[in-house]
């Protein structure tokens, strides 16, 4: 295990007592510097819920843990990256490496059977609408309550009642699109609003110069395809000893930089280095 | 005639995601009554008039009909001081055969109890989760009660509020309640000794 894998662990611990009940140290503090004595568990941090409440006009409190929280991931997104999912986010990381312990073999490799990116961004608006046609799916379909649900079951020793929806969450979160996915990450690629903002908020970003990026230098590269195999997210694909980049599915974890040997890929700011059609621009294909 | 293929495939799987989304919508509405809610308005003075709580084990959806059919939860159980005054409350679950725990707020460390103390200023609501653990007997298609949630005022020891928690089954026939009711009700009898030692 080398550095930056335990730096990505530790920032996963870290995130797991800032976010998660019953510790939540991050929503505890910014309460307590609100004035108020708002909810501290991954509900009233959670990026979904403010989302829906500005867009179902429920709420137009800017100062609550919720709003803050949702503005700081935006902007970090901008300016960094997806850096809450790449560094913080222990419910994305736990299915990662839990599929580390499943044989490769087992395991499907769901980004290259099935392009995640529009399943990505039409589950993200089909959770913008729910509240409208269906009803909301805010809480329905959360990794992020079952994480929680998981630290508190563990802390208390009962995980108390689980309703379907809570079930199905954790099959597909864990079971489907987890230990049985390769990189671990499918909920993450497929099902997560929180992610699918971000990378949208990073793709823009990543335009300029000044913001941090997955930079790709060609020249060094000699499609030795080790990235690709490492990307947990499915971002990067090799064809025609080309390497393209999916920056609308791109986490910034920095796996695929520090597995290759050249220095091809690196995180950091000025020219993304990415050819334009590779830059989460869908192939064009003619067919007669 | 021109096809840009990959765009057709891109726009498919978009309407995959938005109906998966929708779909997932409905399928949570469909299940909702799984899981309960009350209101109860307290005034400080005499007892609240409330609706008993009844859960029928057929509207269980499907994954936790397998796999976890025995345990349930009030997700609101909202008490809302009507009173001027703020009130000093005990929120007690009684009779329950099984475990029982509310909780008040966010989780913590330590389990909750199946007691609960504190105080709603005037005006407010205070919002309590019931999780409770259901007895063979109460999948029975016979309505059962599980048991009791008691409101008492700490000061002055009066009842403010009462609700009672009931199980049912219509999915299954009563020639099968028939045949469960013996060995269920000495069933019964064994878990209310064990859940008086609990508490």
């Amino acid at each position: 295990m080398n550095q930056r894998e335990i730096k990505r662990i530790l920032g996963y611990f870290a995130g797991l007592f800032l976010f998660f009940a019953p510790f939540a140290y991050y929503q505890k503090t910014l309460s307590v510097w609100l004035g108020g004595s708002q909810a501290s568990d991954i509900h009233s941090f959670c990026l979904r819920i403010p989302l829906l409440n500005v867009l179902t006009g429920q709420s137009i409190e800017i100062f609550n843990v919720g709003i803050i929280s949702l503005l700081l991931l935006v902007s970090a997104a901008f300016f960094l990256g997806p850096f809450f999912c790449a560094h913080l986010c222990a419910s994305g990381a736990l299915p990662e490496y839990l599929s580390r312990l499943m044989p490769k073999r087992f395991k499907i490799d769901w980004q290259r059977s099935v392009n995640p990116v529009p399943i990505r961004y039409g589950f993200f608006v089909g959770y913008l609408l729910s509240p409208f046609l269906a009803g909301s799916i805010a809480c329905a379909l959360c990794n992020y309550s079952f994480m929680e649900r998981l630290i508190v079951g563990g802390v208390q020793g009962d995980i108390g009642p689980l309703g379907s929806t809570a079930i199905i969450t954790a099959i597909l979160w864990l079971g489907i699109f987890g230990v049985m996915a390769k990189g671990g990450r499918g909920f993450c690629s497929y099902l997560c609003p929180v992610g699918a903002l971000q990378s949208a908020v990073h793709s823009v970003g990543a335009r300029f110069r000044f913001t941090y990026k997955l930079r790709f230098i060609p020249s060094k590269c000699v499609n030795c395809k080790q990235c690709v195999k490492k990307c947990p997210m499915g971002a990067l694909s090799h064809k025609d000893g080309i390497l393209s980049y999916e920056v609308y599915n791109c986490i910034t974890c920095g796996q695929c930089a520090g597995v290759c040997a050249k220095n091809a890929l690196a995180y950091g700011t000025g020219e993304s280095g990415w050819q334009k059609e590779n830059a989460g621009e869908p192939e064009l294909e003619l067919v007669k | 005639m021109f096809i840009k293929k990959s765009y057709l495939s891109s726009l498919m799987l978009l309407i995959v995601g938005i109906s998966f989304a929708l779909g997932f919508g409905y399928y949570k509405n469909a299940v909702a009554k799984e899981q309960a809610a009350a209101t109860v308005a307290i005034n400080g003075e005499s007892i609240a008039a409330t609706q008993s709580i009844v859960f029928d084990i057929a509207d269980q959806g499907m994954p936790k009909k397998w796999l976890q059919p025995n345990q349930i939860l009030i997700a609101s159980y909202l008490i809302k001081n009507e009173s001027k005054n703020p009130l000093a409350i005990q929120v007690e679950a009684v009779d329950f055969v099984k475990q029982v725990v509310l909780e008040v707020g966010s989780p913590d460390i330590k389990k909750p109890s199946a007691i609960y103390m504190g105080t709603v200023e005037s005006g407010k609501t205070l919002r309590v989760k019931v999780k409770m653990d259901l007895a063979d007997q109460h999948f029975s298609q016979t309505k059962q009660q599980i048991g009791v949630l008691q409101i008492v005022d700490i000061q002055t020891g009066a009842l403010l509020g009462n609700t009672s928690v009931y199980a049912m089954n219509s999915s299954q026939s009563l020639d099968q309640d028939q045949k469960s009711v013996t060995p269920s009700t000495v069933h019964e009898t064994h878990e209310s000794h064990g859940s008086h030692e609990e508490k």
